[in-house]
């Protein structure tokens, strides 16, 4: 049986409503004739006799003709092919191959062994090439790269095959991360538009098939695990989509409209240790105060490591060396090490494995973390009450009068003369902030402020949309509506919620006591109470505060009373962070002060608020660079120099930050494509205005590929795996022996036949009347 | 002769056709005769010498010739042609078939057929001939007897006008009553658009010609039945109830024209065999050229014949 399917069924049915259209044609000008009376009617009744069989034969046939025209010229637009290999030499067996290479940084990796030298992205493109000398000349083929973000270097169906092969070998290997995902979706966008019947198209996934490439996609559970589970037999799984996710989908998609093959490169014994991870342990970096820093190293290999040495390097001088005694397969361990900085100012730290140790991928055996290294934090704090000695210099006990006073003695707790204290706290009267410089500070706190000018709002509003930190605490001045119409949702944005009627009396005897609740603690402006319930901060009695109710949108609840009303309620602007604590800071509505714990809380607090050192300076390959800048600067050359040498950094003029008085500018580089240190310049001094650490994203460390079950739990279709020792292009093409030939051409000429006898018979018809 | 032009255009059968009046109409064609072959109707009839005979008692003396008298010493008189012998039938066609008219003719083909009748009539009345009448369509439906009385003309006219009937041509029957009511040997001159069958024509054209009448047939058709010009489908309505026909008259025209030449050419075969003038009218042409080249080509014929018959004597 020959059964003639078409690519684009619906023009077919259409072709097949509109090869009636002649016939309807017909009808229609059968129906408008004239009438004529007629004198001469015996001649034209022997005419008529004589000719209407002739005429009516000639009608018939050009009808017929006509229709198969309209017909099968709809027949070949819509593309109809035959599915069996039989019927190949009537037709063309184009097939459109895509190539999807893995270009990602795992594909550097060096597995041991026959060929030591060659790195699996050599090899990947020494098959790539020996496919496409496999593929029939004539077959479109396509490339996609794979890592991120994924690209079609040959994003069409070329015939050029000599162009494909050039753009092939033009492929290099990168630093970023696998876009298997991008790279399927890219490759299936190319099947839609592929000029090839859907059994003429093949993909081939040159990769090695990391897993870690799927993280995060549900698997499919294997059928027989999922009989034996009593609870999955009571929510059974829908047959029809046993894999969810988009890689899996997209995946899944692929398989079905192609022949899709997975050729895996590489083996899977290959030895990788990797750093994963290093980063900051505390927010607050500079002064004395050493940076705690931890690395975490990973063992992805299947041996036991055993006296791997790290080497900390800072400013490229090497600080110190860590050992690992022993790191067992699959094995993580974070070592945590404190580094004193004493330069204030941009600064990077590597962590490198030591320079004896050799495994499969080289790349991830360091890692960079740009580190801000500030002089002191200055923090503005700014008392409503200030009867008498602010503005004053700190010391004795005079500052404890006020809120302020109490915070300034609890962040600078030793203020020596000559001594450093990392945070630097200046306490000012609230009719004073209005002349205040406040981009100086990093953080601003008001203390029992009862109400300020919109204006200072406003600009309050632009010092923490640019990155500062602004505390409220409350107080027996603080003006509730005040601060609901000028610092709330409708006014600066400032307080995360709306003010309520104060709670409680002043007075602990005359009323009842609140205490801080325990319960779900898990926010990191409190992380030194985090499982510690018997410490003294849960015994502060309370006796009055001022409410506030959340706004559910934008504030998150810290701390609550144990009668669940909010105690401290967190919030954002622009790049900023916002705290409102809904009692004071000194003796008048708490007793916190004068536990031990108040020191830590108004030092986390501080830390919280404060700016991240290098935040949002640590990123991984291919992310963009960027760094604010001040209109000054923005009319200055900047320049950004890496590991792959020195480049021009864009300039962008970004909107309006709510908040904000005015537009900002920043600088923006995407050419980030190398591991490294990343340093901006601004103008021609070489002083470094930003440093950047750019580091392969940690999921390419693991080189262990998926196998044939793994990938038949994540796509539900049909598809091959190969090694790279079984692929061959004889052995891809078998798959395709049985591909269905196209017959468009064929019925394009039988249009044109079609037509030519048309005219001929309607010329000779016309000349016989 | 300057107003030759001017009668020239009125002679369009366009021009003519708008004419309602039948007798203007006939007077303007033939008058417009006269003007183109240079002979004045007003002129009076000509006299052609013809023989000598011996004078007797009685004749008149402006006939004896003079000169003979001189040489002979012997009253002769002349003898003169005479040439207002001719009895002239009009037979026309009013069977319903002669009502059609195609979009390019100006008229129908009775308008045309009755216009060429009228005018014949009054050249003949014109030069004192008898001139009769016969309309038909099944048979003879108004017989007007041959006459040369000056009041001949208005009476034929009166007959003429607005005549055609539903009926359906029965030419052969028509043909031999004519033949039986003439009893005189005459000149009868059939207008037709022929449309029966010719084997019936020929019979009754040949019972005319035996009883040693002389026959003239004018073929009067549309400029459509003989051009054929139908480019869309179209639904022929026979008129004489002849049936109906739905055809593309493009596919059909090439047999159709066959067919109509195939039939003028049978009955001109047969006119000749007969001694029949035959002559096709397109009632597109204008009437006027059509009755004067017929005439032209006729007296020609006739007087070569008349000079050939006194030559010999």
């Amino acid at each position: 049986m020959i059964a003639v399917s078409f690519i684009h069924p619906w023009i077919a049915a259409a072709g097949l409503v509109a090869a009636a259209l002649p016939i309807v044609i017909h009808l229609i000008n059968r129906r408008r004739y004239r009438v004529e009376k007629w004198a001469a009617m015996g001649f034209l009744l022997a005419a008529n006799q004589r000719s209407a069989r002739r005429i009516t034969l000639q009608h018939w046939l050009l009808l017929l003709l006509r229709c198969g025209v309209v017909g099968l010229a709809a027949a070949a637009v819509a593309r109809p092919f035959l599915r069996s290999a039989r019927f190949a030499p009537l037709a063309e067996t184009r097939v459109h191959h895509v190539l999807v290479i893995d270009n990602s940084a795992s594909m550097q990796a060096v597995d041991g062994g026959d060929s030591p030298s060659t790195s699996r992205f050599e090899r990947a493109i020494a098959t790539g090439e020996s496919l496409l000398a496999g593929f029939p000349a004539g077959d479109p083929v396509s490339i996609v790269t794979l890592a991120a973000p994924a690209k079609g270097i040959v994003g069409y169906a070329n015939f050029d095959r000599r162009q494909v092969r050039d753009r092939l070998r033009q492929i290099s290997v990168t630093e970023a991360a696998t876009d298997l995902a991008g790279g399927l979706k890219i490759a299936a966008g190319l099947l839609e538009a592929s000029p090839a019947a859907p059994g003429n198209r093949a993909v081939y996934v040159l990769s090695d098939l990391q897993a870690s490439a799927w993280e995060g996609e549900a698997l499919a559970e294997p059928p027989a695990e999922t009989a034996a589970q009593p609870q999955a037999r009571q929510e059974p799984r829908p047959p029809a989509m046993p894999v969810s996710g988009a890689l899996s989908a997209t995946a899944t998609r692929v398989a079905r409209d192609a022949k899709l093959w997975f050729i895996r490169i590489g083996r899977d014994a290959a030895e990788n240790l990797a750093i994963t991870d290093v980063s900051y342990n505390a927010s607050l970096a500079g002064g004395d105060l050493p940076l705690r820093l931890s690395a975490e190293v990973a063992n992805f290999g299947r041996t036991v490591i055993r006296g791997a040495t790290l080497d900390v390097i800072r400013d490229d001088i090497i600080d110190r060396t860590l050992t690992i005694d022993a790191l067992g397969p699959g094995e993580r361990r974070v070592l945590q090490f404190a580094l004193a900085i004493e330069m204030p100012g941009s600064h990077a730290v590597q962590v490198r494995l030591g320079r004896g140790y050799h495994d499969a991928l080289a790349l991830d055996d360091a890692r960079s973390l740009a580190v801000d290294v500030v002089q002191s934090v200055p923090v503005l704090l700014v008392d409503g009450r200030h009867a008498w000695g602010a503005g004053a210099p700190l010391g004795g006990k005079a500052n404890l009068s006020g809120q302020a006073g109490y915070l300034a003695t609890a962040l600078a707790p030793s203020p020596r003369p000559g001594e450093k204290t990392l945070l630097a706290p200046r306490v000012i009267s609230d009719t004073e902030l209005e002349g205040e410089p406040l981009a100086a500070n990093a953080i601003i706190v008001l203390c029992n402020v009862g109400q300020l000018e919109p204006v200072v709002w406003s600009r309050l509003a632009s010092f923490v949309a640019h990155g500062g930190g602004l505390a409220i605490f409350a107080g027996d001045l603080v003006n509730r509506d005040h601060y609901n119409r000028w610092a709330g949702r409708q006014g600066a944005g400032l307080l995360p919620g709306e003010l309520g009627e104060p709670v409680g009396d002043a007075d602990s005897r005359a009323g009842h006591v609140f205490h801080f609740s325990p319960e779900s603690l898990n926010h990191p402006l409190l992380a030194p109470f985090h499982n510690a319930t018997d410490t003294g901060f849960f015994r502060t009695r309370v006796t009055r505060y001022l409410p506030i109710k959340p706004d559910a949108a934008r504030a998150t609840v810290a701390l609550r009373y144990d009668n669940g009303d909010p105690a401290i309620v967190t919030g954002s602007l622009g790049a900023g962070r916002l705290a409102y604590v809904s009692s004071t800071a000194n003796m008048d509505w708490t007793n916190l002060p004068a536990k031990g714990d108040y020191v830590a809380f108004a030092l986390h607090l501080a830390a919280w608020l404060a700016p991240q050192p290098g935040a949002g300076h640590n990123l991984l390959v291919g992310d963009t660079l960027r760094a604010p800048l001040s209109p000054a600067q923005a009319a200055l050359p900047l320049r950004v120099t890496g590991p792959s040498g020195t480049g021009e950094a864009r300039l962008v003029r970004v909107a309006e930050r709510p908040g904000a008085a005015e537009a900002g500018f920043e600088m923006q580089y995407d050419a980030a494509a190398k591991c490294g240190v990343y340093v901006a310049s601004i103008g021609n001094t070489r002083v470094a205005a930003a440093t950047f650490a750019a580091n392969l994203d940690p999921r390419e460390s693991d080189l262990a590929a998926l196998d044939e079950q793994g990938l038949k739990r994540r796509i539900d279709g049909p598809f091959t795996l190969l090694s790279e020792s079984e692929m061959t292009a004889d052995g891809t093409r078998g798959g395709l022996r049985d591909a269905p030939s196209e017959l468009a051409t064929l019925a394009t000429g039988g249009v044109l036949a079609l037509l030519l006898i048309e005219m001929w018979l309607a010329a000779r018809f016309g000349a016989l009347r | 002769m300057e107003s030759l032009p001017d009668y020239r255009r009125y002679l369009d059968p366009q021009v003519l056709a708008k004419i309602s009046g039948l007798e203007l109409r006939a007077r303007l064609v033939a008058e417009g005769y006269f003007g183109g072959t240079h002979r004045s109707p007003y002129r009076g009839p000509s006299v052609e010498f013809a023989d000598h005979r011996i004078y007797t008692q009685g004749d008149d003396f402006r006939h004896i010739d003079w000169k003979v008298y001189g040489r002979t010493n012997k009253h002769y008189i002349k003898q003169y042609q005479q040439e207002t012998n001719l009895i002239c039938v009009l037979a026309v066609d009013c069977s319903e078939s002669m009502s059609y008219r195609s979009k390019l003719a100006p008229m129908s083909k009775h308008e045309y057929a009755i216009s060429a009748t009228a005018a014949l009539a009054y050249l003949a009345l014109q030069q004192s001939d008898s001139v009769g009448l016969a309309l038909f369509d099944r048979k003879i439906t108004h017989y007007l007897r041959p006459s040369n009385n000056p009041t001949q003309w208005k009476t034929l006219i009166q007959e003429l006008e607005g005549r055609t009937g539903p009926a359906k041509t029965d030419i052969r029957e028509v043909l031999d009553d004519l033949a039986e009511r003439l009893t005189r040997r005459s000149m009868v001159v059939l207008i037709s658009d022929l449309l029966d069958e010719p084997d019936k024509l020929i019979k009754g054209l040949k019972h005319l010609r035996y009883r040693r009448n002389e026959v003239i047939l004018f073929h009067v058709l549309d400029e459509a039945e003989l051009t054929f010009p139908f480019q869309t489908p179209t639904l022929f309505e026979g008129l004489e109830s002849s049936g109906r026909l739905l055809s593309e008259p493009r596919a059909l025209r090439q047999r159709y024209l066959e067919e109509v030449e195939r039939f003028i050419n049978k009955v001109r075969y047969a006119c000749r065999q007969q001694h029949i003038d035959y002559e096709v009218f397109n009632t597109s042409a204008p009437l006027d050229v059509a009755i004067s080249a017929y005439l032209a080509t006729r007296s020609a014929s006739i007087r070569a014949r008349t000079s050939r018959v006194l030559g010999g004597s």
